[in-house]
């Protein structure tokens, strides 16, 4: 037994009595403890007291000394002891993690450092770890979009064809709100738009949380408002009790829940019922958030950055609910009712497209020329349209005309009255139907004159200059351009014979032989004019005027003038020529005066004929306009 | 962001809510509304490259007849107590309400007293009084809501001596 125990030489007096395990004990010892009484200070064994007593003790209460050294060995060493722990770790976490989340929170930090200090130290193998699983995880996070899409696609779908849909949009167009608000209004169970934390002595705003999708105004002043009606409500029922205050205000849809505490309180702006449990979930996050920001509340003086540490409590209580859509209508019905629409909507379509065509075809008939459209009345269903209009006789048949372009004749009940139409292309069959031009004449139409080009038989020319004098729509008849080719040969022909040099011996009334070819010439002239005069339906009539020289009597020149003339008729009537001519004798030509009856020369070119040929119309008397200007 | 609470004390009609939407909206009517109850406005400004965001309560004015809702006073950083230059009568309320306010939330908190409608003639508040109150400590600022006269200013000031008290 060692003279001087640890336990023993560490603890006071005080302390050691503390440690006695009994009261009688206690006593023994006090009463030892006293030194026993000794003329020069020593026992009667002549050992010094405090040893004696130091064994007495060891004697008397070794065991009991033992035992509480043990203890005390225990209680000072129980935490060092990973045995000891190891026993009721487990057990310890349960218990704890089934009461609270405390052992979480203290878990956080530490986990949070250690996996960070794991990635800086080993950040291949953390990659070697996610890199078999993050394949997966994109492929299923596509996948869960790619579903969620389609998922809202068809909500959004069925909610516009449905007839609920169409109802919510008519509510929406009525109300002035926006569809999707009308939606959600009937749909959603209840929704956290809004939750504020804030300053219970101040108002001010310490943290502000939105839900998505929703406009937030200044969380300032609405915090301001909040604690002014708060303060002003405590103030009217004049309560001066801070436990007691305001817990909800209603405004509209929307329901204000205040949860409180002496440092601070949770707004919720919630539209819609909550469930009966809300506020409870609200009044455990605002203990959360007290429980970790609690010293931000001993300075606070309006900075309220430091609580953007409650940002995740207030994201926890932005909650939502849908209402269940099981009660919508069967399947089948559904199908029936999306039929019956595309049916409708087929129907509506179809009869559309055929109102167009309908119209346009009305359209072509407005343009042909012809017709002029008076009415229309377009009928429902696929019933004939009724159409009303006028028709020139040389307008295309109208049954023809849409059956040209792709159009059902059945489908109109058209009703057409006779008219005569200006319009240039009826016209211009109007003229071609009545002069029936030959090959080689064109007719051309515009500003009410018809132009007439090309060749074409004379007679032809004035039959129809003549015809379409009185043809509607034609003002004029331009036929400068229409040329007859016999006119030109017979126009040569006149100018030979009226240019022809015959002359005559003085006195004699036979032509001096140099012009005998001459004469000849005319005579065949003459006979060929007249045939072909005739073919064109003309008459030839000539003047032949016999000419003498100043020499001689007046008498006598006139006689012979006259002898000339008839020599020449004769030569015609000899070559059967059935010419009415007209002969003249007109003597001497004076016009060169006296001195010409010197020239001999002179004298010989006076002494001849002058032939002179007019063209008649064989049964009329009217000129030919061509040969006039020729 | 930094906030601070500021309330607005003073006799009926002087001019709190004008100078609020003064310096707030940039906005002067001459038309009265009185205030009931309490209204809320706020206005960022930037002191010395700090932000804050000054939340006005404009509170309803206080007459012999009426008592001020103190609870709106609770939490308050700063204030202002108004005055009106014209009614010597505004000016004695304004020094009580002064002192009610710095009794309940310490001596020490930083406040104006703003003499409104300096536009106006006929100064009821004479320089005698001005300086009595002067000499005790009190800040002063003659301001015209009208004419946007030291409004700025006086927020300004009050923004930066509660920074300051930060």
């Amino acid at each position: 037994m060692p003279e001087e125990h640890p336990f023993h030489a560490g603890m006071t007096e005080a302390e050691s009595s503390e440690t006695r395990p009994e009261k009688g004990a206690e006593d023994e010892i006090a009463m030892l403890e006293t030194p026993l009484p000794s003329p020069d200070g020593k026992d009667a064994g002549g050992v010094p007291p405090e040893k004696e007593m130091r064994r007495l003790r060891s004697l008397l209460l070794q065991p009991e000394i033992d035992k509480i050294s043990d203890l005390e060995d225990r209680l000072n060493n129980y935490a060092t002891k990973p045995n000891a722990i190891s026993n009721v770790l487990a057990e310890a976490v349960v218990m704890r993690s089934s009461q609270d989340n405390m052992l979480n929170r203290a878990f956080e930090p530490i986990v949070e450092s250690s996996f960070k200090t794991f990635l800086k130290k080993h950040p291949n193998d953390f990659i070697n770890i996610v890199f078999p699983l993050i394949g997966s995880t994109i492929r299923r996070s596509i996948s869960e979009s790619f579903n969620s899409m389609l998922g809202s696609f068809s909500k959004s779908l069925e909610q516009s064809l449905s007839l609920r849909g169409i109802q919510w949009r008519f509510e929406a167009l009525r109300s002035g709100k926006p569809f999707s608000e009308i939606v959600m209004l009937h749909t959603l169970v209840y929704r956290v738009d809004q939750v504020f934390l804030i300053h219970s002595e101040t108002g001010l705003v310490l943290a502000h949380a939105v839900n998505d999708g929703v406009t937030s105004k200044d969380a300032d002043m609405i915090s301001g408002m909040l604690t002014a009606v708060q303060d002003f409500a405590r103030d009217c029922f004049d309560n001066e009790n801070d436990s007691s205050s305001l817990n909800s205000l209603k405004m509209d849809e929307y329901t204000i829940y205040i949860v409180r505490s002496p440092l601070a309180y949770l707004a919720c702006m919630v539209r819609g019922t909550p469930p009966g449990d809300f506020l409870n979930g609200l009044s455990e996050n605002l203990e959360l958030i007290l429980a970790e920001c609690a010293h931000l509340f001993d300075d606070f003086k309006g900075d309220s950055d430091p609580f953007v540490i409650a940002n995740k409590y207030l994201q926890d209580c932005l909650a939502q609910k849908f209402k269940d859509e099981d009660k919508s209508a069967p399947v089948w019905a559904k199908r029936l009712a999306v039929g019956a629409g595309a049916l409708i909507v087929l129907f509506f379509a179809a009869q559309q497209y055929h109102s167009y065509r309908m119209d346009k075809a009305v359209d072509l008939l407005r343009v042909e020329p012809g017709l002029l459209v008076l009415d229309v009345k377009n009928s429902w269903g696929f019933s004939p349209w009724r159409v009303v209009c006028l028709q020139d006789e040389l307008a295309r048949p109208i049954s023809l005309v849409l059956d040209e372009n792709g159009y059902d004749p059945d489908n109109f009940d058209i009703q057409s009255f006779p008219y005569v139409s200006y319009e240039p292309d009826v016209v211009r069959l109007r003229v071609i139907k009545k002069i029936l031009p030959p090959e080689g004449v064109e007719v051309s139409y515009r500003d009410g004159v018809i132009f007439l080009s090309g060749t074409a038989d004379m007679n032809w020319i004035l039959q129809a200059r003549q015809t379409l004098s009185a043809t509607p729509g034609v003002l004029s008849v331009d036929s400068s351009g229409l040329n007859d080719p016999r006119v030109a040969e017979l126009t040569d022909l006149i100018r030979s014979v009226e240019t022809a040099v015959v002359r005559f011996p003085t006195g004699g009334d036979v032509p001096i032989p140099s012009d005998q070819p001459a004469l000849n010439k005319v005579i065949d002239d003459l006979v060929s004019l007249e045939r072909l005069a005739n073919k064109m339906g003309l008459a030839v009539n000539l003047t032949i005027y016999g000419q003498a020289d100043a020499t001689g009597s007046e008498s006598r020149n006139y006689e012979i003038s006259q002898s000339r003339a008839r020599m020449i008729a004769s030569k015609l009537f000899a070559h059967q020529a059935n010419i009415p001519t007209a002969i003249y004798g007109i003597g001497a030509d004076l016009s060169h005066g006296e001195d010409a009856k010197k020239d001999a020369a002179e004298n010989q070119n006076q002494r001849r004929i002058d032939l002179r040929v007019r063209l008649v119309k064989i049964a009329e008397t009217e000129l030919l306009p061509a040969l006039e200007r020729s | 962001m930094i906030s601070k609470k500021i309330c607005m004390l003073g006799s009926l009609s002087v001019g709190k809510t004008s100078l609020v939407e003064q310096y707030v909206n940039s906005i002067f009517s001459d038309k009265y509304l009185s205030t009931v109850g309490v209204k809320i406005s706020k206005k960022g400004i930037d002191i010395d490259g700090t932000s804050v965001s000054l939340v006005l309560w404009d509170m309803e004015g206080k007459d012999e007849y009426t008592d001020i809702n103190m609870q709106y006073l609770r939490g308050a950083m700063g204030f202002f107590v108004v005055a009106d230059l014209t009614r010597l009568d505004t000016f004695d309320a304004a020094l009580k309400l002064r002192e009610i306010a710095l009794g309940m939330l310490g001596q020490d908190a930083p406040n104006i007293l703003l003499l409104n409608k300096s536009d106006l003639p006929d100064w009821e508040v004479e320089n005698k009084h001005v300086e009595k109150a002067l000499a005790s400590g009190i800040k002063i600022l003659r301001t015209s809501a009208k004419m946007k006269t030291a409004v700025n200013e006086a927020f300004e000031t009050l923004a930066r001596d509660m920074l300051a008290r930060t």
